[in-house]
């Protein structure tokens, strides 16, 4: 990364572009150059007050998964910056994009939200307002044709899998509420 | 709490609005652990759901906990809504405590809608939608459900601020205003009051556990599933079954069906005491008997039609 690039990225950021800032746990900054960001495509990341001359990795972490967006390397004075790739796989939603210290720390974390990949349409780019009360659904006529847009009755298919030691816990709950109703009424009767 | 009440009041019968009771205690303590981790954004609401399905310790079952207990509480309130109405203990002097149990029976009926919408599925959002229409016709009256109400919070975030704290305040008043005016004027049971309250406690216990480990097996084994994200503009679902009802009426006399079916049962039952104002011994009047009948018949049927009609478009 030049200095003339890093220089260029800073000026975008200061003067352009609303920076949205976050301050991180340990007090590293990240400053993105959006808030939103469709999937697939890119947002600049600009960390400030990192550790001098460090290894980051940075990772998008969602409500259901998490995806790694590669390494990062601090300079003398502690900042990097970087134009990362959104899977093209991230589904919508709020996500936090947190860079890792070298220990294992997260040095610092921004909010953004991920947004369908928007599907051209004759007059260019669909309309984000939808139909509805749930705002900010994609147009249906622009999403016709994209997987899982159209609307489904169907329900989810998810790995709700319980671990042995849920089911003890489970189990345990309701023998002991089965049992303890079960004596407690066998007590009123006998009173 | 060792206060005198007549034996016969330790019958099950008798006990249901206890059973509800504890059925809103438990929805309460499981609504507010599954509070932690939802997002209460139109963005934010469907994934942590399915993130507390599927990454957060005993969360499915948890959610399953509520889910079941939401039913079993409409189950419980509506059997001691029936028992209360067969037994007229809502004559003089206990008309308010029977007002008291309609607006707790309409508030239940809101928890249950917004506990639905805040799914943020196609089924929530479909409610919502229906909810949002309903609102337009009816003017000034549904500008709380107006998304336009304000621009600075969506209406989801809304409707969950009710679920987690309006309704449930107004619950909880209306519970207490119930109980206090059970615990004045005394259980409408016959017989002298020869036994005490705290030998009808441990009963009421028993068979609120017994409904917790039944609630429990079936979070456990039947857990509630949830559907795609919501997708605005279409109608593909039917709703949860206490509304299956209202879908029957869409069905029949569309979306104004909606409004005016509820505000005729819930203003039924207001008006009932009202109605029936017997003079000691004389028998119920014919009106509210058939009338009450009639929208029992309805109300069933009306669950039973919605669930087996084919899927039809109300909003247009």
């Amino acid at each position: 990364m030049t200095i003339a690039r890093t220089v260029t990225i800073l000026a975008v950021f200061l003067g352009v572009a609303t920076p949205i800032v976050a301050y991180g746990h340990g007090g590293g900054i990240l400053r993105l150059s959006s808030k939103q960001v469709a999937a697939g495509g890119k947002i600049a990341m600009l960390g400030e007050k990192m550790g001098s001359n460090a290894e980051f990795r940075a990772e998008l972490r969602g409500v259901l998964q998490n995806y790694p967006m590669g390494t990062l390397r601090s300079g003398a004075t502690g900042t990097f910056s970087a134009n990362l790739s959104v899977p093209a796989t991230a589904r919508p939603g709020t996500y936090t994009l947190v860079v890792i210290a070298p220990d294992g720390d997260v040095a610092g974390r921004a909010e953004v939200v991920v947004e369908a990949a928007a599907v051209p349409s004759p007059g260019g780019m669909p309309r984000m307002t939808g139909h509805g009360p749930m705002a900010s659904m994609p147009d249906m006529e622009a999403m016709k044709g994209m997987p899982g847009m159209e609307g489904t009755a169907e329900m989810m298919e998810l790995d709700v899998s319980t671990g042995t030691g849920e089911w003890i816990v489970i189990g345990s709950l309701i023998l002991a509420s089965l049992g303890g109703g079960a004596v407690l009424l066998s007590r009123s009767r006998e009173a | 709490m060792d206060y005198p009440i007549p034996p016969g009041a330790n019958r099950l019968a008798y006990m249901l609005g206890g059973l509800t009771f504890f059925g809103i205690l438990l929805l309460i303590v499981t609504g507010v652990v599954l509070d932690q981790y939802y997002n209460p954004t139109p963005s934010g609401a469907h994934d942590s759901v399915l993130y507390i399905m599927t990454r957060v310790r005993l969360g499915a079952w948890l959610r399953g906990l509520h889910y079941w207990a939401a039913s079993i509480v409409l189950v419980t309130v509506f059997l001691h809504m029936s028992f209360v109405f067969w037994r007229r203990s809502y004559v003089r002097p206990r008309e308010v405590t029977w007002w008291a149990g309609v607006g707790l029976f309409a508030v239940l009926f809101a928890l249950t809608f917004t506990g639905t919408v805040l799914r943020a599925d196609q089924e929530g959002g479909e409610a919502l939608g229906h909810a949002v229409a309903g609102a337009k016709m009816t003017g000034a009256l549904g500008v709380l459900l107006s998304p336009d109400f304000t621009p600075s919070t969506t209406l989801l975030s809304r409707l969950h601020s009710a679920h987690v704290s309006l309704l449930p305040l107004i619950m909880l008043a209306l519970i207490g205003l119930h109980f206090w005016l059970i615990r004045s004027i005394g259980i409408n049971s016959p017989g002298p009051k020869s036994s005490r309250f705290s030998s009808h406690l441990p009963k009421l216990t028993g068979y609120a556990l017994l409904l917790l480990g039944f609630a429990g097996t079936l979070a456990a084994f039947f857990p509630p599933g949830i559907g795609y994200r919501a997708v605005g503009g279409v109608e593909l679902t039917k709703p949860f079954w206490p509304f299956l009802w209202i879908y029957a009426v869409e069905n029949k006399f569309g979306m104004w069906g909606m409004i005016v079916a509820p505000a005729i049962i819930f203003g039924f039952l207001f008006v009932i005491p009202l109605i029936d104002r017997p003079r000691e011994g004389a028998p119920r009047n014919r009106i509210v008997t058939w009338a009450a009948v009639t929208m029992l018949v309805l109300y069933i049927g009306g669950i039973i039609y919605g669930a087996l009609a084919p899927q039809q478009q109300h909003l247009m």
